[in-house]
């Protein structure tokens, strides 16, 4: 295991479509170390979700294959039973979903939702149940935690709402907190609060998180490590700081340029990429899978078969079609955009 | 919660006046009177039938006539029946009664076959149980409660054997009295009741059954998975709870249902009841018993309506504040 929590092999997880299987997430390999904060960063549609869902199967419906391995603490949790799997759901992998609404449990209780794992984790009494969800409540800083305790969801704020569900997924101590677009559905005032909560917590607990998101300033600010995600693939990975300053992938440098705060197209112009993340059923399956996006980059500047290439330390790189992208070029040609 | 109800009774005052003006001009409206088809034309001279006519009121003006009907009627008095020569309170009682403890026994059957068929449905959904209660619930959905009588009364009453094909109570048993007397009420109620119930039952088994598939894909659901809640606590504590909200706040409304009882299924099952009471005092022009009952229709209406307001309040938390 080599120091990994977590290792992801050749992970492909497919959906069925009209009959057939179309893979959302197509040969995924990760390795999360301990007491590390690693975010997987995309577009919407790319894939990070359903990568997300597939580390405890959580997805709905049976129109979902998962297949590759994903090996925690020595055990394929993909080989796992159900039964033998709800032994690591929830005690040795929490979870932290977008929209604290809907994932909250409308009839019951703020504190017997929070319990609910002890319950089936923990042979606690009911007074030392109480007594642990209490202490969360405080130290996920949830204002008048005895009064919410016996409160329901609807009595809570956003904010509040995702405290509580930080607490759910905290509250067996896991040595992974899989954090599934955890500020998306807040306030921009309470994404702020909600991720500094996230990261004293995880610096408290030592726990391993997986920080889905598709904000880099929520990465830059919480991150140790970066994954960025396009189409099912893995583009890029690298420590954060690395890849902030030296970014490679044209993706993962379209990405950084279309933000707000850091573009450098200057005179108010916002750097836009070029189409959309494909249709799962049109995806294009070889070749690099980028390359509709950035036309001016000729064809034989990707290769036929993309293959990942150590571009520093730590640093891997999919596809070599990095080496000829600058973003002078776009604006020499039809693509530019206001 | 009672601020509440308080105020729906209150509500109920000008509901129930402004219905009671259009069903007493609605009655006034109608052709004939009681006299009419009560006194044989060949003795009663046409004379002694308009001295009689001046003599109940019947050529006051339609105010007049109105406010002594519901000055009456607000002591508790709802006149006579013209029909059965009896005040319309002891006719309407007897019925009620009858048609209450039916309703009742529907109402508990319904609910008894419903909830059990409606989560096996939903649990096992598109797998062979959830295929046989579907199919079954099709069924009954297609079958007028009238014509699952028919089937139902030769096979258990005449074939088997197994209940009386009609009436309210064995007249041996009303001459014993106490326990005989209820287990024979039950026993003339059952084969009724269980028409009733079997055709109502269908609608709640498929809204059961699809608030549980509903439920299945929340994402509170998938929270729970993600907690390791097995899957039997998945449903049991999740899925189910959630499910039976709606079914619950049903209850008020199937009460008035079944309360203002059903014509069709007293008068096959020869059942002393309101439904059968209505129908018979309209085509006998019996209108101090048919306004009684309307109006008690729409109590029961109203009431049923609150029911339900106040059983989906102590079920849902959601509704509880305020």
């Amino acid at each position: 295991m080599s120091g990994n929590i977590l290792e992801i092999k050749n992970l492909v997880t497919s959906f069925r479509i009209r009959g057939d299987y179309y893979a959302a997430v197509d040969g995924v390999s990760l390795e999360i170390k301990p007491n590390e904060v690693f975010a997987i960063v995309g577009e919407s549609g790319c894939g990070k979700s359903a990568l997300a869902l597939s580390i405890l199967r959580l997805h709905k419906g049976f129109y979902t294959k998962v297949e590759g391995s994903i090996f925690f603490k020595g055990r394929d949790l993909l080989s796992l039973r159900d039964d033998e799997l709800n032994d690591v759901r929830g005690k040795e992998i929490g979870m932290i979903f977008q929209d604290p609404l809907t994932a909250l449990n409308p009839l019951m209780k703020i504190g017997a939702q929070i319990e609910e794992s002890l319950t089936i984790h923990t042979d606690y009494t009911a007074a030392q149940r109480a007594e642990r969800t209490l202490e969360l409540l405080n130290s996920v800083g949830m204002p008048r935690p005895g009064l919410v305790y016996g409160q329901y969801p609807h009595e809570l704020s956003g904010g509040m709402r995702q405290r509580a569900m930080i607490a759910i997924a905290l509250v067996c101590k896991p040595s992974v907190v899989i954090a599934d677009e955890p500020t998306t559905a807040l306030d921009v005032t309470i994404q702020a609060q909600i991720l500094d909560l996230l990261r004293d917590l995880q610096r408290q607990t030592q726990s391993a998180v997986i920080l889905i998101t598709h904000d880099l300033s929520v990465v830059a600010e919480m991150a140790h490590r970066v994954a960025v995600m396009y189409a099912g693939q893995i583009v890029e990975l690298a420590d954060a700081r690395e890849l902030f300053h030296n970014p490679k992938h044209p993706y993962t440098r379209s990405l950084l340029e279309s933000n707000p705060s850091s573009s450098s197209s200057g005179e108010g112009f916002l750097h836009v990429i070029e189409g959309m993340v494909p249709n799962l059923d049109r995806l294009p399956r070889s070749g690099c899978r980028f390359s509709p996006r950035i036309p001016w980059i000729p064809d034989d500047a990707h290769e036929a078969d993309p293959t990942y290439r150590t571009v520093a330390p730590g640093h891997l790189v999919l596809c070599s079609c990095h080496e000829h992208f600058r973003f002078s070029d776009e604006r020499g040609t039809s693509h530019a955009l206001a | 919660m009672w601020k509440t109800i308080v105020r729906r009774i209150l509500i109920l005052i000008p509901q129930m006046f402004v219905l009671s003006v259009f069903l007493f001009l609605l009655a006034e409206r109608m052709p004939g009177d009681a006299l009419t088809g009560m006194i044989d034309p060949t003795t009663t001279r046409p004379e002694r039938l308009e001295e009689l006519r001046h003599q109940y009121g019947f050529y006051d003006p339609w105010h007049v006539k109105y406010t002594r009907w519901i000055g009456n009627a607000v002591r508790g008095d709802f006149g006579r029946s013209f029909y059965h020569k009896l005040p319309v309170t002891r006719i309407i009682a007897d019925r009620a009664a009858n048609t209450f403890w039916l309703g009742l026994l529907t109402v508990l059957l319904i609910y008894l076959i419903a909830i059990p068929l409606g989560i096996t449905s939903g649990r096992f959904h598109d797998k062979p149980p959830d295929r046989a209660i579907s199919f079954y619930s099709y069924f009954a959905m297609a079958t007028p409660t009238i014509v699952l009588a028919l089937f139902l009364i030769p096979l258990f009453a005449f074939r088997l054997g197994w209940f009386p094909f009609g009436g309210s109570v064995d007249p041996r048993a009303f001459s014993q009295g106490g326990i005989h007397y209820f287990l024979s009420r039950l026993h003339h109620m059952l084969l009724p009741a269980m028409t009733a119930a079997l055709v109502s039952t269908a609608y709640i088994i498929q809204y059961l059954r699809s608030e549980i598939v509903d439920y299945e894909q929340s994402d509170f659901v998938t929270t729970a998975r993600s907690k390791g809640v097995p899957q039997r606590q998945i449903y049991s504590r999740h899925i189910f709870r959630n499910a039976l909200i709606p079914v619950a706040s049903f209850v008020g409304y199937s009460i008035t249902g079944v309360l203002s009882g059903s014509v069709l299924l007293e008068t096959i099952y020869s059942y002393p009841g309101m439904g059968e009471l209505f129908v018979s005092s309209i085509t006998l022009r019996d209108y101090p018993v048919a306004n009684a009952l309307i109006l008690l229709f729409a109590v029961l209406v109203v009431t049923g309506t609150l029911l339900s307001d106040i059983i989906l309040r102590i079920v849902d938390p959601r509704l509880k504040i305020k």
